[in-house]
Order: C-alpha cells, then structure tokens, then sequence
C-alpha cells in the first residue's frame, strides 16, 4: 500500500456512510421487484464498487476538490451505468398511489417519478446537504442547472405526493388488508 | 411608503430554502413569502420534502459499516522469507549445477543426422504398420478419439462450471428462503474440524470449510445437496448486516483447473471455479468483485 493510499484511507472511510445512505435512497424503488433487504445489498454493492475504483486508481484522482466529492461523481456514474444495462433509465411513470398507507413508501413511489437526473439533484442537497457549488461539482454541471434541476424535482415530488394525499382521501373507505 | 414587488422566482425560493446566495436579499425574501401564501406553501412543502428525506434514510448513517466496506480494517499478513536470512527453512532448493543447464549451440552436421535418422525410422515404423497390420491405423485413431471425448476440454469445463453455478443458486435461493426456520443463530460450526472431515467423506474431494471472519461473515448453515458424482456441500455464511452468501463445494469429471467465472442467475451472484477434481461456485446477492474479495479472503 502507498503513502497515498494510507493518507487517503480515513477520508474515504469517513465518506463510506453517507455513500451508503446515497446509494439506498437512489437505488430505492418501489414494486414487487425491489424490497429493502435487496436494496440494502444492492447499495452497499454499489458503495463497495465506488470505494474499490477509488483505491485501484487513487493515481487518477483530483486531490484539487475533497475525496467525497470524487466518491459521489463515481458512485453516481456507476449507477447510471447499471440503469441504462437494466434499462431502467426512464422514471417511473406507472407508480400507482396504493402505498399511500406508508408515508416512506410514498415517498419512495415519489421519488421514484422524478428522473434521474432530477432526483440525483434533490438527494445530494436535500439528503447529504450539499451546496448547490459541489453539486455542480459531482455532476460537472453548471450551477445553473443544478438549481433548475432541483426546482423541478421539488415540484414535481410535491405534485407526485400531493396526489397520492388527494388519492387517499378520494378513497378513504379503502383499507389495506392483508 | 409604499412597497416595491419583487419579481421572485423558484429559484429564488430554492435559495432561500437551501440557505444559498441569491439576488434578492434575504429579508425581501422573507417579505415576499410572509405576503405570499402560495410560496409560502411550496417553501413549506419544499422543507418538509427534506425532512422526509432524512427520516426514511438518515438513519444509514448511524448504522455500523459492515466489514467488507471498511477499507482501513486489518487484514492478515502473509510471513515472508527474506532472502538470505535462513536458507534452510527454503524448501525449495536447486541442486542441478547451473553449468549442466546450459545447452550447447548445435553444429549444422549433428542437425542434419538428426533429421536423417528421424525420417528413417519414421518410414520404417509405417511401413512395417502397413504389411502386418493395415487395421491397426484405424484402432489408433479411435484411441485418440475416445481420447479427446473423454478428456476434460474447455468447453467441458465451461459446461461443468455453468452447471454448478446453476445449482448453487438455487440452493443458496432456497437455503436462504429456510434458513430462518432451520436454525436461529450461529452454531460455531466452522472451528469444529469433525465438519472438514465429515464432508470430504461424504463430497468424495477434499472439503475445507474457509475462515470468513476477516470478512466479517459467519457460518450458519450446512446442508446438503445432490450432485452428479454424488452429494456436494452446501455451506451457507452471514454478515452482521444480513447478508447471505453460500459455497458450493461438489466433485467433478476430470481434475483440471479452471479460473473463477462470474455468472449473474435471476439476481442472485455465482462466482463458479474448478480445482482438481472439486468444483467450487460462491454464491450471493452481489457483484464479482464481492465475490472475488471473498474468494481471496477463504484462501481459495
């Protein structure tokens, strides 16, 4: 192990958690497909791949910005690879408001409308509290975008559960049975 | 005096939700919304959106890191033998003279009786083949044949290993699905050496039940499978988080060695290889390079 690599490692391992809450909260679908358990495994696939690159090519990395932020970009990338080979890159449009007995879930189902883009956005600055400057600076966009980006996924989360409530209350005679 | 209106946009807003610079000072901003009823309601819905956030997934973050996320945790160091030092202790010893391993360049006249006699005795070997036995030709090609047919090939090997792969899956699937009913914890089966020693006999190879614990991963179950040369082992490992991952341990034809392939079957992760006559496929609901970790860390 280089010199490198030992100054680099606490930086990475502080970064692993939050890479974790990230990952499950992108990877988070909802349908009979996906459960939290899978997801679980899932993100911290996702996690292990992120942090793995990151040691095998810690040469390439920009020390001029914080690891985290490198982390985030590659973590994101990765993602979006799996997305495109799954063909999941289009948001779901058929999300049906039945998980409106669980406000989790609905926000799941929520999350799961905005596109990918969108909803990469949303949870870098409203999950990892990120500025609007980094986030441009993980996705390599303007910060321009990224506010426009962000404006859409809000509105969009809003009208997404905004639905659902109106949804819920249309029926409120329907009950979950199991 | 009367108030100028501000013409303020989402952006704006977004601003101001976030705590980031804007154009619009933030004390017209609050002015604005305070006036405002319908941005006052998307500024709320807009913080209770992130308050969401951070109840149905803030809580990852107090969790602990499992260990194969950890990249500072120690690992187990492998003694080395210094050069020099003790050369007793070297097993591995040369003792051809290094003179007698050097090949003399051969004259054009030793090469060239070489090639006579060669074609010689190849003529004379055929040609007594021919008047005393003209079948004999064909039983040797049919040796070679049988030959090629019951030798391990490549593509032998591939099949094995995708077979194996299959059932491993599927037996991780279904152990995984049982295992909460089969047994409610960890049995410490992995340092009872009966376990290795009761399973080669039944599996016909050598069974070596790995040590996962720089890996975090515990032994919880063993079960046994059926295979094609007999009953395989089928050992099934835990991680403090939940995860599951099993090892397929079955005899096979031929006793080749293959490198690990990594095969995805519905969802579920095979890393499958052979060595000697034993055929070993990792299983789990993850990615190669987990796998591999794995497979390197139970010293395979």
């Amino acid at each position: 192990m280089s010199l490198r690599s030992t100054t680099l490692l606490p930086e990475i391992e502080q970064a692993v958690p939050a890479l974790r809450r990230f990952a499950r909260a992108l990877i988070a679908r909802t349908g009979a497909t996906q459960n939290p358990a899978t997801n679980q495994v899932l993100a911290d696939d996702l996690v292990h791949e992120t942090v793995l690159l990151a040691l095998r090519s810690e040469r390439s990395l920009d020390l001029s910005r914080p690891i985290r932020l490198s982390l985030f970009s590659s973590l994101i990338g990765f993602h979006a690879v799996h997305l495109k080979q799954a063909g999941f890159i289009q948001p779901n449009a058929h999300v049906a408001s039945d998980f409106t007995h669980n406000v989790e879930q609905g926000l799941i189902a929520a999350l799961d409308r905005l596109t990918f883009e969108d909803r990469v956005v949303l949870l870098l600055i409203n999950l990892e509290q990120m500025s609007y400057d980094e986030v441009a600076d993980v996705l390599h966009i303007t910060r321009a975008l990224v506010i426009q980006r962000l404006v859409r996924a809000r509105n969009q989360l809003a009208r997404s559960m905004t639905g659902q409530q109106a949804a819920s209350s249309l029926h409120p005679h329907l009950r979950l049975v199991k | 005096m009367k108030r100028v209106r501000l013409t303020i946009t989402d952006a704006d807003l977004a601003a101001y939700v976030d705590d980031e610079a804007s154009l619009v000072p933030r004390a017209d901003l609050d002015t604005h919304i305070e006036d405002t009823p319908e941005d006052r309601t998307k500024v709320e819905i807009w913080l209770q959106q992130r308050e969401l956030l951070q109840l149905a997934f803030g809580r990852t973050i107090d969790e602990p890191v499992p260990l194969a996320l950890s990249v500072t945790h120690p690992k187990p160091v492998r003694p080395e033998i210094q050069i020099g030092e003790d050369r007793d202790a070297d097993p591995v010893k040369c003792v051809t003279p290094l003179r007698n391993k050097e090949t003399k360049p051969a004259s054009p006249s030793s090469v060239a009786q070489s090639v006579m006699s060669g074609v010689f005795l190849t003529g004379l070997v055929l040609g007594l083949i021919f008047v005393f036995k003209p079948t004999l030709l064909g039983d040797l090609s049919a040796i070679f044949h049988r030959f090629e047919l019951s030798g391990p090939t490549s593509q032998n090997l591939d099949e094995i290993s995708l077979q194996l792969a299959r059932r491993a899956s599927e037996a991780h699937r279904t152990f995984v699905a049982a295992r909460s009913l089969a047994v409610t914890g960890s049995l410490n089966l992995a340092d009872d050496p009966s376990l290795s020693l009761a399973l080669t006999r039944l599996v016909g190879v050598a069974v070596r039940v790995p040590d996962f614990k720089t890996e975090g991963l515990q032994l919880v179950a063993v079960r046994v499978t059926p295979g094609d040369l007999g009953p395989s082992a089928f050992l099934l490992f835990q991680s403090p988080m939940g995860e599951d991952f099993g090892l397929l341990i079955s005899r096979i034809v031929g006793s080749e060695t293959s490198y690990p392939v990594y095969r995805d079957d519905r969802g579920t992760g095979t890393l499958a290889w052979t060595n000697g006559q034993g055929g070993y496929v990792l299983t789990g609901q993850s990615g190669s390079s987990r796998l591999t970790a794995l497979r390197k860390a139970g010293g395979f």
